[in-house]
């Protein structure tokens, strides 16, 4: 008799973890993320960063994969949600006066 | 009569495991076809766009409990595609679990859609721990259909996926083992049954009236 002690090797023999799940929707989202942020934060690349940051975190707690086409827009909403919330606080606790555009969104630093 | 058994499941869910549509998202082919006949779903190309992650649970239940020599299955889920009709028997019938064992269904709870999902198979649990916002999450791993490596929710294949599982999340698990098995025909349950075909003790009304928050709270 043949023992097969190897495993076979395969995408259908595989255990597909969450990571190539999140990496395929950051991936898709990079874009509207980097756009979200640099619009709440013009010209403050630091702040930019911290937010796209908590785009991501956000992300991952959401857990892409229960989410398909019809669902991107609750998690575009929930991004965005959570990146107002963040620069909320940040502007609280830097306590450095903001210029805000017509629309309320911060537009530079004073 | 085959007496109830996880084991008998999740050896057929791995046999499965790597099978599913001809060409994903393309053509179907013979055994979608079959996963989604089988599970009560009619009409031309198996369905049309009807998703076979419950049928294929279905599929692999049915006949891991098949008894040749009486030519039925003490499998004791009805038929459905329909993982959101899964989830009210299982409510009606009290075996709708916060926590899972292996050999259980599992239901994915979807936020955008305010219902469960996708059901699949635990085939092994892996760990426990906590998200970093404290929500517990049960790591299992599962066998379901109609996915592919980056669970896009129509992926055409049948794989292994290893998944955070959470009751605060609104998942819920099938402990299809606590009921009775009987070589019974099964009912579909996402389609108009007759009442003498149903079960005397189950309040049809009230579960089927409650909305999916209600089944959770319920549950």
């Amino acid at each position: 008799m043949v023992m097969r002690a190897v495993p076979l090797r395969g995408r259908e023999y595989e255990v597909h973890g969450p990571d190539a799940v999140y990496e395929d929707a950051r991936r898709r989202l990079a874009p509207i993320v980097r756009l979200l942020a640099r619009r709440l934060a013009p010209g403050d690349e630091d702040l930019t960063e911290d937010l796209q940051q908590v785009a991501w975190v956000t992300l991952w707690l959401l857990d892409p994969s229960r989410f398909d086409e019809s669902g991107q827009g609750y998690v575009k909403q929930a991004l965005w949600s959570r990146m107002l919330n963040a620069l909320d606080q940040e502007r609280r606790e830097s306590h450095r006066p903001r210029v805000f555009g017509s629309d309320g969104v911060w537009v530079a630093a004073a | 009569m085959i007496p109830l058994s996880p084991v008998l499941l999740v050896q057929v869910a791995q046999a499965l495991a790597g099978n599913g549509e001809d060409h994903p998202g393309r053509s179907r082919g013979r055994l979608v076809h079959r996963f989604l006949r089988e599970a009560g779903v009619e009409g031309g190309a198996a369905g049309g766009d009807v998703p076979w992650h419950t049928a294929f649970v279905h599929y692999a239940g049915y006949w891991s409990h098949f008894d040749q020599r009486s030519a039925t299955s003490s499998w004791p889920l009805p038929i459905s595609a329909s993982c959101h009709a899964l989830a009210l028997f299982a409510a009606q019938a009290g075996v709708l679990a916060e926590h899972p064992v292996e050999g259980d269904l599992f239901l994915l709870w979807g936020p955008a859609e305010k219902a469960f999902i996708r059901a699949g198979i635990v085939v092994e649990l892996d760990g426990t721990g906590e998200n970093l916002n404290g929500e517990p999450w049960t790591k299992c791993v599962t066998i379901e259909g109609d996915t592919n490596p980056v669970r896009a929710a129509r992926g055409g294949e049948t794989l292994r996926h290893a998944r955070l599982l959470s009751a605060e999340r609104g998942d819920r698990f099938v402990r299809w083992t606590a009921l009775t098995a009987g070589a019974r025909k099964s009912v579909r349950i996402d389609a108009e049954v007759p009442d003498e075909e149903r079960d005397e003790e189950r309040d049809d009304e009230r579960t089927a009236a409650l909305p999916p928050d209600e089944l959770r709270r319920a549950a």
